[in-house]
């Protein structure tokens, strides 16, 4: 039995932001579809949708042509996310019993039906582990299994195997064929355009949230998808001057760091300079080390290695001398305060207060008048409460209060994410001056047209390892940039992964590995 | 000079809280017209100063509290702590109980304030620096603070103004000053010094940095370890105040009535907690003030008074400060659901 899944003009608005303008797709069994599509593009309000987090303002969803609401009991749908979301306290077996436990009066035992899903998954030999000292691999079984159970009929992978060694995305590839051979409608969504093309009878490309491109066949290919992500990115009319300092001057430099690398060893000890205007991209997918190495040297994250600043030395004064921002909104901004309060917060007694600790309040009010005016943040004025403002309003807010404390390095995990495009550029242009001021600026990015926009250093990890370093000025546009990021993003490192990385970290593997 | 230019910093949350603390005015007339009608003596200047003198002690280390609530965290040894100052003191100053030794009045003065000053430390040490819940953290705080009140004492009932040998007049009269002084127009002392601490409080709440950065640590403790803030800091120092304004508030009481025993903090620790829940505080952290604390206390006062006017006994007063406590929560709850509606955000979850 095959299933089909029509969406139908399904449109979904945040604020001012047109996340899904009218999206039509049809998904039918027997297909691995690919889901391509840059940062807040509108892919991940899709999957949302389907998985039920979020609402649709209009459109319809038909399975096998009956209408379906996603979060529906019977939900046919599940999702394989990278984080599985699974009772890591439960064994495997109890996993698939939460929810299907039988009478009340004796303990959930597994049936015929719990076995024999974990037999087909390969997983049956540990039917009694509790997850939490499973793999990773094993508990994205374990969510798997769930949905087999609930007798789900289509499957969404989003970004599955970033985290699992090479030998277990193979397997898991293996079992996503598997799915799509026996009738299921299997979605794939990856930053691989490699594994995207490996795997995929088709893909689509979502870009200001329609369907703006569909490949298949001879015309699915890497460069192919690399050109249909940033089609349509209006070109920088104006290319930043290079404010770089020059390379022999040791007073242009603003951080130094040599056998840098962190406790469990995400990354490899690298050696590292950044001088005086420079805007530094880290690029590598989840697992890569990069979102690790961003994270140490915004002093957020524990490292190990000689870092030098401008005028200190030592972890202390990376944390004192760098601002760091985290890829989670949630994470970094204070939703139940006000713009004005986010916009002063990480500043100290010296600058808003007066004597006895007192708060300055109109000077720190038309401080931060000045800095919603400065960085154009939409907003009644800094009274308003935060959680009230727009995605990309937010963002401002916060590389502005980031920006406030004037460190010498800013540190940014993807600085653009969920927002739309016209606050994108004017956070390009945030970023770019604080670096022109003499600062150094350090993003880690998964998009290339971000990447272009923003930097002109790049630093491609893969693996823990640093695969190259490009010159954004040595190319002329946006798709060829892409385009040779895309080769080197797509490099698997096999031998090359750390043995302490994320893809391990799940629990003491030795124990209850998989025998395949 | 307008003053309207320079609002409050915390101006955002105040629709709601501002709600809140009218209804809670309300809610204190009601119940005082209530026992209004039935003891025409509630309203009068002498029982109103009684009132206002019974929930000192409250009201103090109420507001200590508060700093801790805003943090997210919670201080159960509070009470504990107020007898251990107050039989410590006692002890050290008088000799006795199963102390070997006395110390002079202002040492013992001093090194009782120490033992409070350290229990709160010891607290904020566990939960800021060794990541232990708080509730578990203070909790055991409380046993070793009330086990060490009892051992130290003996248990026994401490008496300066009986007591063989009698301390010094000087020392004695010190304490009636502390705790017995009547300012003019008969107002008891404690009530200035309940005004004392009402003023550092809210300064330090509503217009220093510190309730600033409560705010935000409490609010989102995620963010404020990526904005640097001393997190850890805090959290140490609000478990210190918390303790210092129960030793305080301990010798106070001490000064007020003469004596000390075991158990004389009572009810007082959960009274504390509920003064600050129903002035508005969220357990979660990030909201609360010292208007709605003070509040809070008020109507455990002006329940507790004027259930003993109606001849009311304690047992039965429990019950209603239970029902005002579980009252004050829902009545947030669906007032903070009708603000967040009214609003339509998205973020009610967060």
């Amino acid at each position: 039995m095959t299933t089909t899944m029509e969406i139908r003009g399904v449109r979904k608005r945040f604020g001012n932001t047109q996340a899904l303008a009218g999206v039509d797709l049809t998904l039918r069994g027997g297909e691995i579809l690919g889901i391509a599509g840059p940062n807040g593009a509108g892919k991940s309000t899709l999957t949302k949708i389907l998985c039920g987090e979020e609402s649709m303002d209009s459109g319809e969803i038909l399975v096998d042509g009956r209408p379906w609401k996603p979060g529906d009991v019977s939900d046919p749908i599940a999702i394989v996310h990278q984080e599985p979301q699974v009772w890591t306290n439960l064994t495997l077996e109890e996993n698939l019993l939460v929810g299907n436990e039988g009478a009340w009066w004796r303990a959930p035992v597994a049936g015929d039906e719990q076995r024999r899903v974990l037999e087909s998954l390969g997983v049956a030999h540990l039917a009694d582990q509790p997850l939490e000292r499973c793999t990773l691999a094993v508990r994205q079984r374990a969510e798997i299994a769930r949905a087999l159970v609930r007798s789900a009929r289509f499957f969404l992978f989003d970004e599955p195997n970033s985290a699992l060694t090479d030998e277990e995305s193979h397997a898991l590839f293996a079992f996503m064929h598997g799915l799509a051979d026996q009738g299921y409608i299997v979605v794939f969504i990856s930053h691989r355009l490699s594994e995207m093309v490996a795997h995929c009878h088709r893909v689509v490309v979502i870009r200001d949230g329609v369907l703006a491109a569909t490949l298949t066949g001879d015309a699915l290919t890497e460069p192919a998808i690399a050109v249909e992500l940033v089609a349509g990115q209006t070109p920088r009319t104006e290319r930043r001057v290079a404010s770089r300092a020059a390379d022999g001057d040791d007073s242009a430099r603003v951080l130094t760091v040599t056998g840098w690398t962190d406790e469990p060893g995400s990354f490899r000890p690298l050696d590292l300079e950044l001088r005086r205007g420079d805007v530094l991209a880290v690029v590598g997918v989840e697992g890569s080390g990069g979102r690790e190495l961003v994270a140490t040297l915004g002093g957020h994250r524990p490292a190990t290695g000689d870092a030098r600043l401008n005028g200190g030395q030592g972890a202390k004064a990376l944390r004192e001398r760098t601002s760091y921002l985290s890829a989670d909104r949630q994470e970094m901004l204070f939703q139940h305060m006000s713009v004005g309060d986010n916009l002063v917060l990480r500043l100290g007694r010296r600058e808003i207060c007066g004597p006895f600790a007192r708060l300055r309040r109109r000077e720190i009010r038309s401080r931060s008048e000045r800095m919603i005016e400065r960085y154009a943040v939409r907003t009644s004025g800094p009274d308003q409460n935060l959680s009230a403002l727009s995605g990309g309003n937010q963002q401002k807010v916060a590389i502005a209060s980031a920006m406030a404390t004037m460190p010498e390095v800013l540190v940014i995990e993807e600085p653009t994410r969920g927002v739309d495009i016209g606050s994108k550029a004017e956070i390009y242009t945030m970023l770019n001056e604080f670096a022109a001021d003499g600062r150094a600026v350090v993003v880690f990015c998964t998009e290339a047209p971000e990447v272009f926009e923003v930097a002109n250093r790049v630093m491609v990890l893969e693996g823990g390892r640093i695969v190259q370093e490009l010159a954004v000025g040595d190319y002329d546009t946006v798709d060829a940039f892409a385009h040779a990021l895309a080769l080197l993003e797509g490099v698997e490192t096999t031998q090359d992964r750390p043995a302490n990385g994320r893809a391990t970290l799940a629990g003491p593997s030795d124990s209850t590995e998989e025998s395949s | 000079m307008s003053t309207a230019v320079s609002p409050p910093l915390q101006r955002v949350s105040l629709p709601l809280e501002r709600l809140r603390t009218l209804g809670l005015v309300l809610a204190i007339i009601l119940i005082g017209l209530f026992f209004q009608s039935q003891r025409s003596t509630f309203l009068s200047s002498d029982n109103l100063l009684t009132l206002l003198r019974s929930m000192s002690s409250l009201g103090i280390i109420a507001f200590a509290q508060l700093s801790v609530i805003l943090l997210g965290e919670i201080d159960l040894a509070v009470g504990a702590i107020y007898g251990l100052v107050s039989t410590s003191l006692a002890v050290l100053w008088l000799g006795g109980g199963n102390l070997p030794f006395s110390l002079p009045f202002l040492p013992a003065l001093g090194a009782a304030l120490l033992i409070g000053l350290f229990a709160g430390a010891l607290s904020g040490f566990l939960t800021a620096y060794l990541k232990i819940h708080s509730f578990i953290a203070t909790l055991g705080l409380l046993s070793l603070a009330s086990g060490t009140e009892l051992l130290v004492s003996n248990a026994s009932t401490f008496n300066p103004a009986y007591n063989t040998p009698p301390p010094p007049s000087g020392e004695l009269s010190f304490f009636q000053a502390l705790g017995g002084t009547q300012l003019p127009f008969g107002v008891p002392i404690q009530v200035l010094w309940l005004a004392l601490f009402f003023g550092v409080f809210w300064f330090l709440r509503h217009r220093s940095i510190v309730g600033f950065r409560l705010l935000a640590i409490g609010g989102n403790p995620k963010a404020a370890a990526i904005a640097r803030l001393p997190i850890r800091r805090y959290r140490l120092v609000v478990f210190m105040v918390s303790a210092l304004m129960a030793s305080v508030a301990g010798i106070l009481d001490f000064s007020y009535v003469g004596s000390v025993g075991p158990n004389s903090a009572g009810q007082l620790n959960l009274q504390v907690i509920a003064a600050v829940v129903i002035g508005g505080a969220s357990l979660m952290g990030g909201r609360g003030t010292i208007w709605g604390t003070l509040l809070g206390a008020v109507l455990l006062a002006v329940l507790a008074n004027g259930l003993a006017l109606l001849g009311i006994g304690a047992f039965a007063q429990l019950l209603f400060v239970g029902f005002v406590t579980i009252g004050a929560v829902i009545l947030d709850r669906v007032t903070s659901d009708l603000g967040n509606r009214r609003r339509g955000t998205a973020t009610a979850a967060s």
